[in-house]
């Protein structure tokens, strides 16, 4: 396995007293698009902070390019970042903004002009040179902060939730370019995000953190069809996965020798494959869009209370012994509340956790 | 912002009218007492002090219309030129002493990790402080015998001078004075502008390599840019008039050393009785400041237009 | 298809920093910050504080070039000053000017700063220029004049002409200030109150009063300040003894009453700040937000 581009080993921060980071072990290949996705408060912030030099560690070493960088400033690293506010200079031109790094390490003057005339381009500023930030657009701003990581030329690029403060459409938009311009120039990126969707749609690797710690590394299709915890399971996907308390026990179906029991006399089925036994407490997931809707007699009987259609889709919430049940479905659905149908769920589709550790069975 | 809508389709009736001609006056007649005060003591004093000017005044306040004669004697008048010239070097130099300060108080008390507010609140006191009463008090800091800078400087071994009795040290001491008691205010002005700079420029510029140094000048200044312009323009209006703290201290003394244009006018007017020539050194007093608001108009409010800012 | 990311920046990554920038880094922050904020202390607390320290010495220690602290404290110039023939008049004068130097233009501000803010009213522009432009006339210049005019209107050595004189020039900061407090609160609210029925009276006192109170307790504070410590206009325009008020009774300490105490002179001086540090204390959180926050100017 070739050594990571960028490599977090053991790194734990502590703010005064207050562990944020309890030991992030990581390796980020080279070129590779990852995203680091978490709720707030969860450490993803800080991680990034700590990786550009804007934070101390307290305990564990940062590696860009081979080289422990703990102790070097954050210009020296080869690092770049494009902040949530842009934090473009007010007083200084598209032009000045963009120059500004490279006037700090004494540049020449013309190696500075074509450097800016490059990232310019690529971004399609090149119109807005001579304007100020507060002459700019939401978009445009943004993508001079990110002309402005370019113009270093860094091996790895840093995004702090740059699109937060974009509206929606803008916001898909950027992701795209942003998506676009890490495929033309293949530089290693991490970008922090609490968007899920953001998450899925751009990453080559997705980190879920929650609480300080790393709780599962993989693609983005990888995590969403195999959560490693109930953290995972509940934090990725909208509509969010079902997760119900329930019961494992023997069954006397001979193609479905377990079951869980979800609620009294309810049983649902489970994967082949799981590791549980008959008795163990789980938590049984399972994600609306797994969740067919059929005729009442024909599956497991529920009562519609909710339909909401979505043009595309169809939300909807179901009564199950007391349980609500959240489906999801891309055809037009007649239900109506307070109509009884049935539903279908396919074992393989299932998710089961242990309900003491939250891992997955 | 009248309360009685206007019923549109209808024309207004005679009541709608009363009430309408009502709100229509109110705001004038909240305006207006306030402006008589105003405009009647403070408005009819300077026109005051401009007739004055043209006029003579004898020992029993009869006044002859005397044309421009004031303003040439006291223009000719070496002792008002060296007042003058003695102002305007006190401002240069309570200019660069107060704004110094006022930054590095004002970036100190930014960065100060704990008790913030109470280092804040100190450092205003200055300002409530009286000038007559601060005077006081700086004589007897400096009192040549068993004042504490000279106390301080026996214990280091150091000359201690005679501070109110020699001229040069007597014009430092009143620039001292005067800026213990401007500082405050300035540097609370240029602590609200650095609250106003969004912290990921900072670190924007860190990552970019700005060092501490480049990064004051280069960003942190400019920024600020406003802010520094009230400082500047309010110091040089305070400067120029300073009076209360000049004649307590020193009384334009040793020698004259600290005789600026307000206590000359002091002086001629009240200790003279040529109310004309002090009416004159009014109009210096009133005509500087007003040269100083149109540059800081000129400067900051035009000058951000041209950069496509709104003021 | 060239890529702009040739990897510059790998061999850009640096050495770590060195011993020097370790200390740095260690205890840069307290050398930065702690030198100038002992400066800023120190310069701000010795004149008051060596006031303070001087009046609690007998007199003839003040001559001593080796002490700093009083070597047996006592209050006797204190007893001395309050029981000086005059003092309790001028502590009155003081304090009646100043009282009214505050009311009645804190009145007239509010009145004024409400029409500003709320009204669009023709020529609005050009009145808030007359109530604000006098803001530039250094007050001492206006000595001269003033003397004049209300020597010929015989007000000389009244209540009155301090009376007139301050309110006329605590009026535009005042509006000034308020204007600009006024105008921070929501026109949603007022308008609320309107449909619940308030006219401009209620709404005044029961919705812009009531937000904008930081607003108008720094005016307050700013006014109760010009009124208490104002000297040039009490020099300019009384003359007895029994009318001054505090700061002028101490500029006059030195020469006509022949004081040669200077445990009593530096008492008295106390004495004439220590009522309003103790009116700014109270209110200080107020006046520093306000001004930080770039209200008063």
């Amino acid at each position: 396995m070739a050594e990571g581009y960028v490599e977090y080993r053991g790194l734990k921060k502590n703010f005064g007293a207050t562990p944020v980071l309890h030991g992030i072990d990581l390796k980020i290949d080279e070129g590779a698009f990852v995203v680091l996705v978490g709720p707030s408060g969860c450490g993803k912030s800080t991680l990034l902070r700590m990786t550009a030099g804007l934070e101390g560690i307290t305990d564990g070493d940062i590696k860009i390019a081979g080289q422990v960088v703990n102790r070097v400033h954050a210009s020296n690293r080869g690092i770049a970042m494009v902040f949530q506010s842009y934090a473009l200079y007010p007083h200084m031109s598209v032009n000045e903004n963009l120059g500004f790094s490279l006037k700090m390490r004494k540049t020449p003057l013309e190696r500075i002009a074509d450097a800016i005339k490059g990232a310019a381009g690529i971004l399609k500023l090149s119109p807005l040179l001579e304007r100020l930030p507060a002459q700019l657009s939401g978009g445009q701003r943004q993508r001079v902060a990110m002309g402005r990581a370019l113009v270093r030329e860094p091996a790895v690029f840093l995004f702090d939730e740059p699109l937060s403060n974009l509206d929606a459409k803008l916001r898909v938009e950027m992701r795209a370019e942003i998506k676009a311009l890490h495929q033309r120039l293949e530089t290693t990126t991490i970008y922090v995000t609490h968007d899920q969707i953001e998450a899925m749609t751009m990453a080559d690797t997705v980190v879920v953190m929650h609480d300080g710690r790393i709780e599962q590394v993989g693609a983005p299709l990888e995590i969403y069809d195999r959560p490693e915890n109930l953290f995972v399971a509940d934090f990725l996907g909208s509509p969010a996965m079902n997760l119900m308390d329930g019961k494992v026990v023997a069954t006397d179906f001979p193609d479905q020798p377990r079951a869980v029991e979800v609620a009294p006399g309810v049983l649902l089925p489970i994967p082949g494959g799981a590791e549980a036994e008959p008795g163990q407490d789980v938590v049984y997931g399972i994600r609306p869009e797994h969740v067919t809707l059929v005729a009442a007699d024909v599956g497991e009987p529920v009562t519609m209370t909710l339909v909401e259609p979505a043009g595309w889709e169809t939300h909807l919430h179901a009564d199950l012994a007391g349980l609500t049940l959240r489906i999801l479905s891309v055809e037009r659905v007649g239900a109506r509340p307070g109509d009884q149908v049935g539903i279908l769920i396919d074992p393989e589709r299932v998710h089961l956790f242990d309900r003491g550790t939250g891992r997955r069975l | 912002m009248s309360v009685s809508a206007a019923s549109g389709s209808t024309p207004p009736t005679t009541r709608e009218r009363i009430a309408d001609a009502g709100t229509f006056t109110v705001p004038y007649l909240l305006v207006i007492p306030g402006l008589v005060f105003v405009l009647g003591v403070l408005g009819y004093a300077v026109a005051g002090g401009f007739w004055l000017s043209l006029h003579e005044t004898d020992m029993f306040l009869m006044k002859t219309y005397v044309g421009l004669e004031n303003y040439i004697k006291v223009f000719n008048d070496p002792r008002f030129q060296a007042s003058l010239w003695r102002t305007i070097v006190f401002v240069i130099a309570s200019i660069a002493l107060g704004i110094t300060m006022s930054l590095m108080f004002a970036l100190t008390l930014y960065h100060v990790g704990f008790g913030k507010r109470l280092f804040r609140g100190m450092s205003l006191l200055p300002y409530f402080v009286s000038g007559i009463a601060a005077a006081v008090m700086f004589r007897f800091v400096f009192t040549t015998s068993g004042g504490f800078v000279n106390q301080v400087l026996g214990l280091l071994g150091l000359h201690q001078p005679s501070w109110l009795g020699d001229p040069v040290l007597a014009f430092i001491v009143a620039v001292l004075a005067n800026c213990w008691f401007m500082v405050p205010f300035a540097t609370l002005i240029l602590l609200g502008g650095l609250q106003t700079v969004d912290k990921d420029i900072y670190d924007a510029a860190t990552i970019d390599g700005a060092g501490p140094i480049q990064t004051f000048f280069k960003i942190t200044v400019p920024m600020i840019k406003p802010m520094l312009g009230v400082s500047l323009i309010w110091v040089s209006y305070i400067s120029f008039s300073t009076f209360d703290i000049i004649l307590a201290l020193t009384a334009g003394g040793p020698q004259r050393a600290t005789e600026v244009v307000s206590m000359y006018m002091y002086q001629l007017a009240f200790l003279q009785l040529d109310f004309g020539q002090g009416a004159v050194l009014m109009v210096v007093l009133l005509t500087f400041n007003t040269v100083l608001s149109l540059v800081y108009i000129y400067y900051f409010i035009l000058a951000d237009r041209r950069h496509g800012r709104e003021p | 298809m060239a890529t702009l990311a040739s990897r510059r920046e790998i061999s850009a990554i640096g050495q770590p920093p060195s011993l020097l920038d370790e200390l740095l880094r260690r205890f840069g922050r307290v050398i930065l910050i702690g030198i100038p904020l002992a400066f800023l202390v120190i310069w701000t607390m010795v004149p008051i504080v060596w006031a303070l320290l001087a009046s609690l010495k007998d007199p003839l220690e003040i001559y001593e070039s080796t002490t700093f602290l009083p070597r047996d404290p006592s209050l006797r110039a204190y007893w001395i000053v309050l029981g000086m023939d005059g003092f309790g008049k001028w502590l009155f004068n003081s304090i009646l000017v100043t009282l009214v130097a505050t009311i009645v233009p804190l009145i007239l501000s509010i009145l004024a700063a409400y029409a500003f803010a709320k009204y669009l009213f023709p020529f609005r522009h050009v009145l808030l220029l007359m109530y604000l432009i006098p803001r530039i006339i250094p007050r001492v210049s206006l000595i001269v004049p003033l003397n004049d005019l209300m020597t010929d209107l015989g007000l000389i050595n009244t209540y009155w002409v301090l009376y007139i004189t301050y309110i006329a020039s605590a009026v535009p900061l005042a509006t000034w200030i308020l204007v600009g407090f006024f105008k921070a609160v929501p026109k949603e609210i007022e308008e609320s109150a309107t449909i619940d029925g308030a006219n401009m009276w209620n709404r005044l006192r029961y919705v812009i009063l009531p937000i904008a109170w930081p607003g108008v307790v720094t005016a307050a504070v700013l006014c109760i300040r010009e009124g208490w410590n104002e000297f040039a206009f009490v020099l300019a325009l009384v003359t007895e003894t029994g009318m001054r008020t505090l700061p002028y009774a101490l500029y006059m300490l030195r020469d006509s009453m022949g004081v040669q105490d200077y445990a009593v002179y530096n008492a008295f001086t106390i004495l004439t700040v220590l009522p309003l540090l103790v009116v700014y204390l109270l209110l200080e959180r107020r006046v520093v937000e306000s001004i930080v926050s770039g209200a008063v100017k």
